[in-house]
């Protein structure tokens, strides 16, 4: 199974990270999804601690961006855990630089069910960005983040 | 004719039939409560009516054909889960916005019952223990059975099992394009020369379903980068544009190594 993570070298989702700066970390994944309206691609989003850090993830924020071609399908995300879903959907058209509202599901640390599903047949591209985050009191600092794609379509 | 106002809500099996005609959104949630029991929670309704239909769906389905694809939701489950019911049930929503802004809501939309195609819980449970039946489900006569079986075998941890990768090769000859795109994905996951070929051959579908899993699956590695240059000139827009987003990725990754490796340098 693949696993992406801060560690990996070899990565076949995109993972953009400037995890050197220490400032700010960014998890950005590239997918598609074929003619059907059912497609969904399915990832696992696991929430740790800070990485080098303590402090523990509170909730994980994700939003969407419809990219390019011009199609009458809306992609949107969805996450799950523990008896919480929640979904957002890109609204602004396709193939613009802006991405749907973010979404947060506060699940603490653990698995998150990450989908990516689409309202209408046809192929679409996307643009997922996701964070896992600490709490409140931290500043809502991003923590560990690791995703597997578990369902490709 | 149904008259100014008429919700009809049939609950059954877990699965909604919902035809309103000129009802307002206040009326057609609250009746949504009371034959589901799933509480809604919003700021405000948008002011005017709804007439919409909604046959034989799953809840998360439903909420969308009634509120909108691009309403945003947040969905509260309960602890336990009830075997009787097809997917979760969700007993609070959220709906983050206005219901019934989007103006879109004029329309009949239909689902088939059946079971939507394998989630993430399936996807990620699956083990030794179904996998004989999902081996069965690859033969199957309906090619949506046949493509679920596939993404499932390909996660499932039997994926190198020389039985499953004789199954995947043989479903890249399959007369169906959504099968043969999950062949393509399952056994380009491995990486390594076989992969390369068989996402070469990908390229070359007929499908686009199947080009554009060619092209999501190459790997960030030089026949990967080729093979998505190659694509750029692809028949088809969805996929060339995959193509370019990778391939600015790819060198995204490879710039990202270069910074890092001067900062441990």
């Amino acid at each position: 199974m693949k696993i992406v993570s801060l560690k990996a070298a070899a990565i076949a989702l995109c993972v953009s990270a400037a995890a050197h700066t220490g400032i700010a970390v960014g998890h950005g994944v590239n997918g598609s999804l074929g003619k059907k309206r059912t497609a969904t691609d399915v990832y696992q989003v696991t929430c740790s601690d800070e990485e080098g850090g303590t402090t523990p993830s509170y909730r994980l924020m994700t939003k969407v961006r419809d990219n390019k071609p011009k199609r009458r399908p809306r992609v949107s995300v969805w996450t799950i855990k523990d008896g919480t879903a929640t979904k957002t959907t890109d609204a602004n058209g396709d193939g613009n630089a802006r991405y749907s509202a973010e979404t947060h599901n506060n699940n603490g640390s653990g698995v998150y069910v990450m989908k990516v599903t689409k309202s209408w047949r046809g192929a679409e591209n996307y643009s997922v960005q996701f964070h896992c985050e600490g709490p409140p009191s931290s500043g809502f600092i991003h923590t560990g983040t690791d995703i597997i794609r578990t369902q490709n379509q | 004719m149904r008259p100014f106002g008429a919700v009809d809500i049939a609950f059954h099996k877990g699965l909604i039939t919902l035809k309103v005609t000129r009802a307002s959104w206040t009326d057609v949630l609250a009746e949504f409560t009371r034959k589901t029991g799933v509480r809604f929670h919003y700021a405000a309704a948008a002011p005017g009516v709804v007439t919409t239909s909604c046959i034989g769906m799953t809840i998360a389905r439903a909420l969308e054909c009634l509120l909108g694809d691009d309403t945003a939701l947040v969905l509260r489950y309960p602890t336990e889960r009830s075997g009787a019911r097809p997917e979760p049930f969700p007993t609070e929503v959220w709906v983050l916005g206005q219901p019934g802004t989007d103006g879109e809501r004029d329309r009949m939309v239909t689902q088939s019952p059946s079971p939507r195609a394998g989630s993430a819980h399936e996807a990620a449970t699956t083990g030794q223990d179904n996998f004989a039946m999902i081996m069965e489900m690859t033969a199957s006569g309906d090619p949506d059975t046949r493509e679920r079986a596939l993404g499932r075998l390909a996660v499932s941890g039997n994926q190198t099992d020389p039985a499953t990768q004789a199954v995947f090769r043989a479903a890249l000859a399959d007369a169906d394009g959504s099968v043969r795109a999950q062949a393509v994905y399952a056994l380009a996951r491995g990486g390594g020369p076989q992969s390369v070929h068989v996402l070469r051959d990908a390229l070359r579908d007929a499908d686009m379903s199947v080009r554009l899993m060619a092209v999501d699956s190459a790997w960030a590695d030089e026949p990967g980068t080729a093979l998505l240059h190659e694509a750029l000139a692809d028949e088809d827009e969805t996929v060339r544009v995959a193509a370019a987003i990778k391939l600015k990725q790819s060198m995204k990754v490879v710039q990202t190594g270069h910074a890092a490796a001067s900062v441990h340098n």
